[in-house]
Formats: C-alpha cells, structure tokens, sequence
C-alpha cells in the first residue's frame, strides 16, 4: 500500500496526530477520541494502511450503527488504539439509506474480516472489495433483507413461522458459500459439539494422515440478542448485569467496560475507591480465568491430575469471590458511575483476601515448576501452534496471545483505567508465540495479579463509592477498555434518551484472536488441534454475544459437513 | 483330568470376567485419591457395565456387520484365552495352547473392535482405530521378540512347558521380563500411551460410534484385556502350584494394576509418533537381549 | 521425579472434594441466593419490579377482583440484588437458598396479591390500599386528603390553586 502524503513526518503527539489525518478526511478531537469524517474518496485504504501498518496501533473493532433517526444515514465506526498517542481513533464512514455500501478495509487489515460481516448482516451495510462477503452470524433461514439492530426492526418481533421462513428462503435464497477442500483431504469437523470445546463451535480441519493441512472455522451459533435488549428494554443501569452475563468466565470485566463506556460519554468521575474495588476484583477474576485456563489446557495434553490441580485452586479463589461479592462468578458489583454499596471492601475482608491469596500462592508455586517440566507437557507444547510477530499483528490479537508473540500490549498498562492508574502493571512479554510461550505468559500473570490486589489493598482510598450519574447526555461517544483475562474487551456506547442507550457493541477479545487459530493449525498434528485451539483461551460466548437469533422456525437445516463453513 | 481342566477353565474365565471391571473400580478409586477426590465406588464400573448392558445398541446410518459382529468376536476371543489361561486356579483348559495363538487370540480381539470401528466411516473412529493399530504393531513387534526369547529360554512354545519362566534365572530373562512389563503397560492403553480414545482429542476415538450394549462389551472386553495381559505376566513369574496361584495371585494382580494406576496418574498423553519412538526403541533393546539369550547369559 | 513429587503433594493434601448433596454444604454469609417477598410487609409499590434487569418481577392488575399483583418468578432471576436495594419497606430479600430446583414450573413463582385501591372522586384503582395508608400516615395532616387522590384527580382539584401549572 502507498502512503502516500505531503507530511512523512510522523507525528509526535495527537495533535499533530489530529493534522496529519487532514489529508484523510475531517478529524475532529474530543478527548481521547479522534473522529475521522468525510473521509476523502479512495483514501480509506491509504488511511487504514497508514493507521494500522505504520504508526503503530492497531485495528480494534468495527461497529455500525443504524442513525438514520439521527441524521438520516448508517454509521460505520472503525476503531483505532494508538497507544502511543494515547487516543482512539473512529474512522467513520456514512452509508446512504438508499444504497448502504461502503469501502471494505478488510483487505488491507484482515482483522477487519468478520466485523464487516457482522455489519453486514445486522445492519445491513454492504462493504465494497470484501472478500468474503458472506453471512456470518445470521442462520442461513433468516429471510434477506430483515437486518436486526436497524433501529426500525422491533426487539420483540416474532420471527415467521417455519413454513413462511422456508418461503422467504426459497424466495430469496441468501448467498450461502460452500468452500472446496483444500485437495483431496479428510474432513475431521471438530464441533459444533466437541469435548474439547466447552461451547458450541464449529471447525472443520483437512488432514493428511494426522497432519492438517488447512482449517476453517465458524461460529456465532449462540448469539442472544443482549445488544438489542440493551437498545429497546434496559435501563442504563440494568445493562451492566446483561454485560456481565455476556461471559460466565470473565463477566466482571465486560460490566466494567460497559460502566467505563457510559462514564466516559457522560464525563462522569468514578470515586477512587469504586476504581479500587473494581481493580481488585478485575484481579480476581484475572487469575481465576488463568487457573481454569490452566487446567483446561492440561486435560487436553491428557494430564488430568493437573487438570484437577489447577481446578483446585481455582475453586479457592472462587471461594473468595463468593465470600466478597456473594457470588462465585457473578460479582453484580458494578453500576455506572461507581460500585454497589454492599460491595465496599472492608479492613476485615482485605485480611481474608491477602490471607487467602497468600494461602493459594504457595500451593500453586508448589506445583506449577514440577508441571510445567513434565516432558510430555514441554515435547507438546513447545514449537506447537506459533504464531509469528507479524501474524499476530495481522489479525490484531490481544492479551496473553498477543504477549506470547512479542507484542507489547496491555490495556492496564498502556491505556490505564480503573486503579491502575495509580500502580505499577508488570508485563511479561515473551517471543516464542507458541503455546508454551503463552502458559508462561499466564503462569507470570496470575502471580503478577496476586502482588497487584496486595498493593492495591495497602493503597486503597477511603472516598464514596459511587459518583452521581443522574444526567447522561444524549449522542455522546464512548468507548470502554478493559484488559480481560483474553486481552483487551472493547464496549462502544453511543447515549441516548430516556435513560436507555442508543447503540451498544461489546467486543470480547477471542472475537480478534480466534482469526489466527486457522493460521497456528496449518502443518500441525491433529492430535494438538485441540491445544491450541484452547491455547488463545478462546471465549465463545464472549464473541458471539450479541444478536437474537432464536428462531422459532423449529428445525433448523440438517448440518451438512460441509455447508456449515463460512457460509451463514 | 479332561473334565477337571475344564471346569479349572471356566471357573478360571469367571473369575476374569468377574474380577476385571472390579479392577478398574479400585483404579478409579486409587486415581480419585491422588488427584485430591473422593472418587467413585470400587463398583461403579460394573455399575456402568450393567447400566450399558441393559441398554439397546443405537446406531448411526446402517452399520456394516462387520460393524456389529466384531465387538463381539473379539468378547469372544478373549472369553478363549481366559478359557486356557492360568489365573486363580493353577490350570485350565490351556495345555494344549500354544504360546503363539496365545497372543495371536489376545491381539486380535483388540484388533477385530477397531476393523469393526473403522467401517463405520466416522472420522474420529478411523483415526482413532489407525492409531491404536499403529501403536499396537509396533508393540506387538516387541511381544513377538519377547516370545522368541522365552521360546528360547525355555526351548518350547506349549504354554505348560513355558510356564514360569522365571524357573530359569538368566540376565536375559530379567531384562525380558522387565520389557514385557512395559509392554503390557502400553497394551493396557494407558496415558501416556492411551491414545485410541483421547477424549479431549478424538471424543472417545474407536469407541464413539459404539452405543448402549455394544460399547458395555467393549468397556468389559477392554478390562478384561488388561487383565489377561497382567495375568500372562505373573503367570511367566510365579510358580505353577497350586496355593501360588491362590494367594500370590491374586495379591501380585491388584498391586501391579494399583501400580501401573498409579504410574498413569502422574503422565499427560503423548502424541502418536512420540509413543511410537518409545516403543521403537524398546523393541532394539529386546534385540540386544535376545543377542544376549543366544550368548547363554 | 516431578511426576511423582506432584502425586506425593496431593497425597499429603488428602480428599478435598465434599459430599454435597449427601452432606450439606457451607455457604458464606452473603450468598446471594433466591429473594423471597415478604407478604406482610410488600406494600405493592412496584419498585422492585422497574429495577429488575430481566423482569423476573412483574406486576398486574387485576380490574375484576381489584387486586394488584407482585409476581415474582425464580426462573427469570439472576439474583442481582436490585429488588432489594430498590425496595423502600425492606420486604423483598435475598435469601441464602440456592437449591432451587422444582419438579412444577408453578413452584418457581410468588405471588403477593393486594386489595387495590379506588380513587375517591373517579373510582379509578391507581395504587394499593397498603401502600396509600403508609402514605398517608407518613404525611402531615394537612396533605392528607390531596394524598388520596389518583394523580388526574389531584391535579384538577389542585390546579387552581397554582398561578403556574406545568414544568
Ligand atoms: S434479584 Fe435481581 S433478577 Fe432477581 S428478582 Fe431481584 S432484581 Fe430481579
Ligand atoms: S417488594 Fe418492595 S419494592 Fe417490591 S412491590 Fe413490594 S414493597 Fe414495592
């Protein structure tokens, strides 16, 4: 791609950030967000190019947003993070009622693959050059041309009945694709369910003996439509527990997304003990999520013993969570603009939490080393499903998975929020980028955790626990970061009236990194697929979050081995 | 003495039949404790076999009789041999086995539930069942150099004349006992050598097509397997008497599956040309050995 | 070695799962478990039915048997606790039972039905009559009346007394 431009010079800080994208379109600064307009016909790629490839940030997630009541046209926002200037940059694009299509970045950022898509099918925006147009949420009997988060389609609508669905397809005959196989191979579908995948997905590996040579993917077979629910029915504070709800494993950290997403439209100021508790309890949750991952990852390598281990003392610290919140998983603390006050962290519990800790920190130091050098577990993992530097940067991992391949990237330390703000967030950052590489990665993250909660207990302020939030202002921008235990959970939030949100996205972290694990698969044994699947700690609730498709069309198409693929 | 062998055979193949899933119920129990559980009781296994015994068989598509007939054929099979075998009671309707068809029996019930599996044309079982082929070619290569050398220790391949063979304490002979041992551990398809199944990879492997009543004499056919195999191994060690078999056995049966149990705890699985590097090498070790019986040590 | 090392910790370690459901098991104090109504004290005021994120609370009113209904359904319940932090008489709480299992679909509902009450001048039922006496006993004597009245009613009789009406 040409960058081509008056201004090489690279900029130094956001606004001279905020000049050089002058010769893209119209950018307009608010804060840590860089709107991009109006941008200048066939420039888009250049700008993308520019964006992602050369100065150093990386493509997040893409959102549409039905605004015609607005201002008469659909959105597209692409998000940005340029760590380095520290904003956000919307690249956003207006689509045309009347013929919505807009340029296609995914093939200069093949990151972008599957939002576009998503956009497609939801709004119903058409994006010029993609290269799989396909669907890839929607089923493949939901009638063309009925887009769910337009803001004209009813949230309680019921869908046709089967035999007028079969109609509407007939009819219409949505495009669906079926991908040859890669030569004459095996087909092994792993899915939609599969031992080794705790939820239902789907991928399909062509083998060679026990060697794969290629692999596809699909998922998105468990949407629940909480975007839509959250538009049409929830309250500003009734969504943070729909967004916890979205992961049973890293559900905190997407209610606080949420929160930080609606705080920072609104310029509400969170008091910083409320920051505090929700780092600590972030912390929490972080090292439950690597101990379950641990031992997930130790029963797919057949080491069940360590499989127990692990859940364990994971059951330890879920211990802790029920004590603190009353609820292993569904801590319920947060609302906007701060915590619940039953969830203050008093003196009495912050003993039992550094007691606790301590106690689950010396038994897991007690075994981890002794495991990790088991041979099996080294002979399979080591050199097993890499995945290089620059790779990872084309599919813009997050988190461990990004760390585990020389990236250096971390929401709490780059982008701080909540009480990392005011503490030091320890990094590991290894280069190998194989699965090894990332156990190690979480092995140094869960004891990096337990030092963090221990010194953000000793530093914990005595302020309010909630600020007032009883003025929202309508039409604002926000979005919320968070680092979950997968890497960065993006939630977009636009305002809107009668205390109810206009346009809400999550974007689980697995929703960018599971684009790679096609790509860690090739030439591997089939006997690892299931490993490094599981090596990016893949979500799939997280990622599939968000549409109602609950058909009540009673059966759905029998799942062809093939069919099922890229095609929906 | 026809008539008194045979009764000594059935009562000896009762005996395996009834003792081999109780086996594994001990397993589990042993396995629960050292990974911190209370686990299941020394019973559960037989309580899944009558579960799945008294269930119909579903099956998927229109399955092959060969599909069908094989878990069976090979129940049977291993019915034979535990026939001709010595186990609890020192004799059988054995003596007239030879050594070879001895193996030949026990290998090829394993081997006839996986032709069966892999006719089914499921992914999972094809894979699984080339797995548990290849691994067992390779080990089987190893028995026979085992056989070649208890052949020669003890110039004859009836089962009553090679019976113990401990009876002539050579190098040789140790070593090769030694190697069975791990033999027979490998046969017992047990982490890390337990890949066939591989849950978390292949969902159960040459198993998975495999439903109600026929999985439930696979399960049974699989422990009674191993239970043969650990009996062929301390009938090589103990002496052919009668109060051995009665009480030695017994004891010298758990405690080397309770070993073996506890050995399984401690490893995660290995990959399939791993395991088959292992086995490789035993087999040239068993090369040396039979170098060295040949030499008179 | 470390294989067996690993073994040996758990051995000294010992059995650490429990016996539930053959032995009970301890729950901490604040579990957040299955909210319960209290009937005598719910006034039917319909807070804890507009914080409830997934409509686990309903409410209904019934014209024929003038009754309002406070339905609360466990099936719907994701035990956030909202009920009872919106709950301005303390009657709605979360318990600490948490094996809610039911063989009926009907066992996983309360109920709490209240004599609904009629506006004095339109005949209108707009709230209950719980809920219009703990009102009017908390009023000075002066507001009373005007506090019987359903909203429409009272802003008619109330409106000329303001030179300016609305917001
Ligand atoms: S606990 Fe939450 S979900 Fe349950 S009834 Fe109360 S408000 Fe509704
Ligand atoms: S439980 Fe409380 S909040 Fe709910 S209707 Fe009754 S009094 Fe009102």
């Amino acid at each position: 791609m040409r960058s081509s431009g008056i201004n090489q010079v690279r900029p130094r800080n956001k606004y001279e950030l905020m000049i050089d994208l002058r010769r893209f379109g119209e950018p307009r600064l608010r804060g840590k967000y860089l709107f991009l307009s109006r941008i200048k016909s066939g420039r888009l790629r250049d700008l993308v190019d520019y964006l992602h490839w050369r100065l150093g940030g990386y493509y997040s997630t893409s959102i549409g947003v039905d605004e015609r009541p607005l201002d008469g046209y659909f959105h597209v926002y692409h998000v940005f993070v340029l760590e380095e200037y520290g904003v956000y940059v919307l690249v956003d694009l207006i689509a045309d009622p009347g013929h919505p299509v807009v340029e296609s970045i995914t093939p200069v950022v093949p990151a972008a693959n599957w939002a576009e898509r998503e956009i497609m099918d939801f709004i119903g925006v058409k994006f010029r050059g993609h290269p799989e147009p396909h669907r890839l949420i929607l089923p493949d009997d939901w009638p063309e041309n009925v887009y769910p988060l337009r803001k004209d389609y009813p949230y309680d609508d019921k869908l046709p009945t089967s035999d007028k669905i079969a109609k509407l397809v007939r009819e219409s005959s949505p495009a669906t694709w079926e991908p040859e196989a890669p030569g004459d191979h095996t087909v092994i579908p792993v899915g939609p369910y599969h031992p080794a995948l705790h939820e239902p997905e789907y991928f399909e590996l062509f083998v060679e003996g026990e060697k794969i040579v290629d692999a596809r993917y699909k998922g998105f077979m468990v949407h629940r439509g909480i975007e839509k629910i959250a538009e049409s029915r929830l309250s500003y504070n009734q969504v943070s527990f729909i967004a916890e709800r979205i992961c049973g494993i890293c559900g905190f950290t997407h209610s606080t997304a949420y929160c930080q997403a609606v705080e920072e439209a609104a310029g509400i100021d969170v008091p910083e003990r409320a920051e505090y508790i929700r780092s600590i309890l972030l912390e929490i949750e972080r090292i439950h999520s690597h101990f379950l991952w641990m031992g997930v990852a130790f029963h797919l390598l057949g080491y069940d013993t360590g499989f127990m281990i692990m859940w364990r003392l994971r059951e330890s610290i879920m211990d802790l969570a029920e004590e603190l919140t009353g609820s292993r998983k569904m801590y319920g603390a947060n609302i906007v603009g701060g915590i619940r006050d039953k969830w203050d962290i008093r003196d009495d519990k912050a003993a039992l939490i550094k007691r606790m800790l301590d106690e689950i920190r010396e038994e897991y130091l007690k075994y981890i080393p002794k495991i990790i050098s088991l041979e099996e577990i080294k002979k399979r993992t080591r050199g097993v499903g890499v995945l290089s530097r620059s790779d990872a940067r084309k599919y813009s991992v997050l988190g461990p998975h990004a760390r585990a391949s020389g990236i250096k990237t971390d929401v709490r330390k780059y982008r701080p929020y909540a009480a990392y703000k005011y503490v030091n967030v320890e990094i590991p950052v290894l280069d190998d980028g194989d699965i090894y590489a990332r156990m190690i990665v979480r092995h140094e993250e869960i004891l990096a955790s337990i030092d963090l909660i221990h010194r953000l207990l000793d530093n914990i302020p005595k302020t309010p626990l909630h600020a007032d939030t009883s003025y929202i202002p309508e039409r604002r921008h926000g979005i919320g970061c968070t680092e979950a235990p997968r890497g960065e959970d993006l939630h977009f939030v636009i305002t809107g009236r009668d205390n109810k949100l206009y346009r809400w996205r999550p974007r689980a972290p697995t929703y960018n990194n599971l684009l790679s694990v096609p790509a860690m698969l090739r030439g591997e044994y089939l006997a690892d697929a299931p490993i490094i699947i599981a090596s990016i700690d893949p979500c799939f609730s997280c990622t599939d979050h968000v549409v109602v498709v609950d058909l009540r069309s009673g059966r759905r198409r029998p799942l062809r081995t093939r069919g099922v693929v890229g095609g929906r | 003495m026809v008539w008194l062998n045979t009764l000594y055979g059935v009562l000896n193949a009762c005996f395996i039949l009834l003792v081999g899933p109780l086996i594994d119920g001990v397993e589990r129990k042993i396995r629960a404790r050292l990974q911190n559980r209370r686990g299941p009781s020394i019973l559960q296994t037989w309580y899944d076999l009558v579960k799945l015994l008294r269930k119909p068989a579903a099956r998927t598509g229109v399955p092959s009789t060969l599909f069908r007939l094989s878990v069976y054929i090979g129940f049977v099979n291993l019915l034979i041999v535990s026939l001709f075998i010595p186990s609890i009671l020192c004799g059988g309707m054995g003596f007239f086995g030879d050594l070879i068809l001895f193996i030949y029996l026990l290998s090829s019930s394993k081997v006839f539930v996986l032709i069966g599996s892999y006719s089914s044309g499921s992914p999972y079982a094809s894979i699984g069942s080339t797995r548990e082929v290849s691994l067992s070619m390779a080990s089987e290569l190893v028995l026979a150099e085992i056989i070649a050398l208890i052949a020669l220790s003890r110039s004859s391949l009836l089962l009553s004349n090679v019976f113990p063979v401990t009876a002539v304490l050579r190098p040789s002979v140790l070593i090769g006992l030694g190697v069975l041992g791990i033999i027979v551990y490998i046969e017992h398809s047990r982490l890390p050598f337990e890949i066939g199944e591989a849950e978390p990879e292949l969902a159960g492997g040459y198993t998975i097509e495999y439903a109600g009543r026929d999985l439930g004499f696979i399960l049974w056919s699989n422990t009674i397997r191993r239970t043969l195999l650990t009996t062929f191994l301390i009938d090589l060690i103990i002496p052919l008497d009668v109060l051995y078999h009665l009480v030695i056995y017994p004891v010298l049966l758990f405690s080397i599956m309770i070993v073996f149990t506890a050995i399984e705890t401690g490893w995660g699985r290995l990959r399939i040309d791993i395991s088959l590097k292992y086995v490789k090498r035993l087999s040239y070790v068993m090369w040396g050995v039979i170098l060295l019986a040949l030499i008179g040590y | 070695m470390n294989r067996i090392k690993v073994l040996l910790e758990n051995l000294r370690r010992g059995v650490v799962t429990e016996q539930y459901p053959f032995k009970p098991i301890r729950v901490p104090e604040r579990l957040r478990g299955k909210p319960v109504i209290d009937p005598d004290k719910c006034a039917g005021c319909g807070a804890c039915v507009n914080a409830c994120p997934p409509n686990a609370l309903t409410m209904r009113d019934d014209k024929h048997s003038s009754m309002r209904f406070i339905v609360l359904f466990i099936g719907r319940c994701i035990y956030c606790g909202k009920c009872e932090e919106a709950c301005p008489f303390g009657a709605i709480r979360l318990t600490r039972e948490f094996e809610l299992a039911a063989e009926n679909r009907e066992d996983l509902y309360q109920v709490v039905g209240l004599r609904l009450y009629h506006c004095p001048l339109c005949g209108e039922p707009f709230t209950t009559v719980r809920l219009i006496k703990r009102v009017v006993e908390a009023l000075p004597e002066e507001q009373r009346a005007a506090a019987t009245l359903c909203p429409r009613c009272r802003e008619s009789v109330t409106a000329h007394y303001r030179s300016y009406a609305r917001r």
